[in-house]
Formats: structure tokens, sequence, C-alpha cells
């Protein structure tokens, strides 16, 4: 029985299965990565420990991404900071069967399966059952959410994805339903790649404790989880793989399976230049070979132009993790896209009502937890640098204070090189101005030392706006903005650049 | 006009001259530019003005940068 002549609910037309894949794989893989991919797209955190834990937190983000930093949340910033995750660019995850083609095409064997609905001949599906529907979605814990459903025959292969195809499952729809033949296995595996910052390695992560959530493990059994950095500066070798599992005890033909495996999957990490590669659960068979039953791989967003994903549809659109930007964010990445120079416009939403502008040499993060520091309520994280143009901040600021609940404007930064604090100021202004809000009453702190703060201060000054310079600590102008923002600023209130 | 700044030309013979199509290779931010043989302020683009002076350099007083807030 083939399903291509049913209709699905939200898609029009007929429902057509076909992509099919898995099985067997090719052939050993061909050419392996150069080091230096991973070298290059290695974490960088800007903000450090205590922001960007913060900044997590008052997110309510959720905690998956720091399981692989050990605990220490410096990863998530990585994630979190827009140059790098951004809000722009960031991570793009791939959906389990773009993961598991390409595990497949690396020589990782994986079940066959069946997309529904693909794009090509449709193929009968009797010999898939006993099976496995699965949603592809984003998400994790599909699971838990009723997106991984055993089936047993046609029929019910069918009525089950039928009911999943447009269904909502952690409010992300079902566009896809991976239906995968169920494959019978004596253990169950994790393996990843991802990076350790702490060590400022990549690592490999092994347990034995696999189909299970990894942190979990980690927290209960951390001696079932082991660990493996590597040197991205050099190849990696077979006999690094094998080494380690030797040293977990698996030898003979499982030794040599999994080391083949390792070995791969480290290769792939930097060939697609992937913040996280993870198989859970990799199965072992009775017959001592392993198969992928389940894959994630995030990649980072800013090396996709080079990654070998030219079959990925619709990868640079895909939203970032388990976070959807929302229209205020995508309005903001907007106007950064109207001029290639400085950045203004990597944003991220927040239910407070004190805007922020604020940026310099990666203190964003920090003076975005200062001000949470001192009870200030956010109502955005954005960050300004690279000297931009008096347009982009003035449509930037514009989309700042035109939300409903933003009340007030700060701007802090740190001391800046070459971003013009003189035109940032022009930029503040007029976008205040255009927004029908008066500079005077809107700005709370304008604390931008650096480049052009002479003429920057004599602006200001003929707008009767503080301009605050090094003489202010950031901490101060975070408690200072937070202060300002709940009670009326004007001149009568201009303290120049000192604490009051 | 700008709101921060204006570019004043005091001298507007000056922008039909051959030198004047300096200015619009000189300014980093697209003030000057061409319009059929002549050289014109872009007015929309007065306020991204750098205050590099190049211009200055180039057509000397016959040209003023006004900043509306000095």
């Amino acid at each position: 029985m083939e399903i291509d002549s049913l209709g699905q609910p939200g898609f029009p037309g007929p429902l057509i299965v076909s992509r099919q894949y898995g099985g067997n794989p090719p052939a050993p893989g061909d050419g392996e990565s150069g080091s230096f991919g991973a070298a290059l797209s290695m974490p960088r955190a800007s903000g450090g420990l205590k922001a960007s834990t913060r900044f997590r937190s008052f997110y309510k983000l959720p905690e998956k991404l720091c399981r692989h930093s050990d605990g220490n949340f410096l990863y998530y910033a990585v994630v979190c900071n827009i140059h790098y995750l951004g809000w722009a660019e960031g991570r793009v995850r791939l959906y389990e069967y773009e993961a598991k083609e390409i595990l497949k095409a690396r020589g990782i064997n994986v079940p066959i399966g069946l997309l529904i609905p693909g794009h090509e001949q449709s193929t009968p599906i009797d010999s898939l059952v006993p099976a496995v529907a699965k949603v592809q979605t984003q998400r994790g814990r599909r699971q838990k959410l009723g997106g991984v459903v055993a089936v047993d025959s046609v029929t019910s292969a069918l009525e089950i994805v039928q009911k999943m195809l447009g269904r909502e499952i952690g409010g992300e729809q079902v566009h896809h339903v991976l239906l995968e033949q169920r494959i019978p296995f004596e253990e169950e595996y994790f393996l990843g790649v991802t990076y350790d910052s702490l060590a400022r390695r990549p690592v490999a992560v092994f347990s034995d404790r696999g189909g299970v959530d990894i942190e979990e493990a980690a927290a209960f059994q951390p001696d079932r989880v082991h660990r493996l950095v590597i040197n991205p500066c050099k190849k990696f070798r077979n006999y690094h793989a094998c080494d380690w599992l030797c040293g977990l005890g698996f030898s003979g033909k499982r030794l040599r399976s999994l080391t083949d495996i390792v070995n791969r999957v480290v290769s792939m990490f930097f060939e697609y230049d992937a913040f996280l590669l993870e198989i859970n659960p990799l199965a072992r068979m009775a017959d001592d070979n392993f198969v992928a039953l389940d894959c994630h791989i995030d990649i980072d967003g800013d090396a996709l132009s080079r990654v070998p994903l030219k079959h990925v549809e619709n990868l640079s659109n895909r939203a970032e993790g388990t976070r959807r930007l929302t229209e205020f964010e995508r309005r903001a990445r907007e106007i950064d896209e109207l001029d290639y120079r400085g950045v203004a416009g990597r944003v991220v939403e927040c239910p407070g009502n004190l805007g922020l502008l604020i940026g310099g040499g990666g203190a964003s993060l920090t003076i975005f937890d200062a001000v949470r520091d001192c009870g200030g309520r956010p109502a955005n994280y954005c960050e300004i640098g690279g000297n931009p143009t008096v347009r982009k901040v003035k449509e930037l600021t514009k989309l700042l204070v035109s939300q409903p609940n933003v009340e007030k404007l700060a701007v802090i930064m740190n001391v800046v090189s070459n971003t013009r604090a003189d035109l940032v100021a022009r930029g503040v202004i007029m976008g205040i101005r255009e927004a029908g809000k008066d500079p005077c009453e809107t700005i709370v702190v304008f604390r931008l030392p650096g480049s052009g703060e002479d003429e920057c201060r004599k602006l200001l000054n003929y707008y009767g706006i503080p301009f605050s310079g090094r003489e202010l600590p950031i901490d101060d102008a975070a408690a200072l903005a937070v202060a300002r923002c709940n009670k009326p600023v004007g001149n009568a209130e201009v303290s120049h650049g000192h604490f009051d | 006009m700008g709101m921060f700044i204006e570019i004043s030309v005091r001298d507007k013979e000056f922008l039909r001259t051959a030198a004047a199509r300096a200015l619009v290779d000189a300014c980093p931010v697209e003030i000057f530019e061409p319009v059929d043989r002549r050289v014109r302020v872009n007015k929309d683009q007065e306020d991204e003005c750098t205050l590099c002076g190049r211009c200055l350099e180039i057509a000397g007083d016959r040209i003023e940068i006004i900043k509306h807030y000095d």
C-alpha cells in the first residue's frame, strides 16, 4: 500500500511519500576536513559567565545548550551573542532526516526510512513495518510530547502519520514525518561532539546511557559519561578514538566499529562547522554493528556558505535552535541589513520597559547584566558597534522606543574606538524624534566615551541630554539608568557624568 | 537640510567646475553626487557627515560645514 493517495491536514494536494534513505551506507567516507575549520568556529564568549548565565535565566531559555559546557554557560553566551549566534545567523539546526542523510553519506548506518511528504517517487511502506513514526521538529523531547510513535502495521502507520502532519508539537508545526524501520538492538549509547568552552576545545562525549537525556546521565551517573578533549589543530586519527574507547572497556569488533564511527563523527563535526553533533541513541545490534537511531546536528550559521549542505532547503531562513525571531527582532534584523556598515539591529526582545542601546568591545552582555543587577527591566537586548551609519542607528532607535512598553532609553557603551560617538548620538536623537518622543525626556543615560566624544558632548548638551564619559563606570551608568527610568528626566536633573 | 549638519556651498559656480568632481570621490559618505555636468549636495546624506574635512581641503572656504548644534 502506498500513501500518496491520501490527503493531509494543512497540506494541499496528495500526500507524497518518497525520499528514501538509510540502509546500508556507501563506501567509507571521502577525505576528512581540515581541522582549521574548528579553530575558526571555536566559541568566543564576550560577556562572561555571570552575564550569560543571567541572560539565559532571564529569558527562561532552555538549559539544553548549557549541558555541553559542563555546567558553565559560556557556551550559551556564544549562542546568545548575536555576533556568533546571533540572532543574526547563529546556530542552524538540521532536521533529523537531514542529519541522517549526512550520516549515511559518511558511512554511518541509519535505519531505512521514508520522509512524508517527500518530493520524489513514492515508495511502498510495507517493508518498513514494524516502524517508528517521528515528527520532524527542531525541538527536543519529541517522545514525551507524543511525537514519536511505534506502529506495527501499514494501516496504523498511515493513521498516525495523518494525525501527526499539521499538528503542533511543542509550539512547532509538523511539516514532515519520518517513518523509519524499527531496529531491534541490544544496547543504546550516546555519542556526541561539541565544544567545551572551559577547555576551549571540541570535546567528544560518550556514554553507555544512550536513549535518555544526557543531562540526566551526567547529573546522576557522571561516571558513565566520558569525555575526550580534541585538539582542533591536529588531525583526529583513528588511534585517538581507539585509545579512548579501549579505556572505556571496548574490544574486538565493537571497538573497531565504534572507533570508525567516532572518527567519522569527529570529521563531520569539523567539516560541517558544527556546534553540536549528537547521535542518541547509537544502537548496538546483535551482530555488534551500530546504527544511529537519532541524530542532531547544529551548525554555525556563519559557516553556512561553506558547509556542504547545498541540498538542504531554506537553511539560512531557519530559526535557530528552539527559539524563533519575534516580529520586533525580525524588523531589527532588517535594519541591520540596510547597510553593510556597522552593526545596529542585532536585538533580542524582552518584556521590560527600559530600552537599551548597548555595546562596545563585547560589553553588551555585561551592561545588560548590570541593568538587571540594579533591578532594571530591559525591554531588549541589543548591541551596536563597528561604526554604524546615522541612518541605521536612527531606524534602530525608532524601533526600540516605538515599542508600547518602552518608556525610556539608555545608551550605554564601553569606550569606543572605531564607532563614532557623535554619529551614534545623531542617530539616537533623530530616531527618538521620529518616534514622536522628546529625546531629553526619553534618554535616561548616555554613556559613550571614545571616538567623537567631544562632538557628542556638544551635540547632547544642545538637546539638554547629559553626556557621560569614562568617569562614569558602566555599573553606575546602569544604576543611573534604572533609577531614572521611574522618574522624570529633564534639564533640571542633568548631572553631567556623575552618578547621583 | 540635515537636522544636525548642513553643507553650505558659498560659491555655487564651484560645483560646476571639474575640480568639484573630486568632492564626489573624497566624501566617504556620499554627500556629494554628480548630476549631469555638475556636483550637488545630497541633503538626505548631510547628517551622515563624519566631519572628516576632506571636502574643505578640496573646496577651501567655498564650502562650509554648519553644525546646527554648535
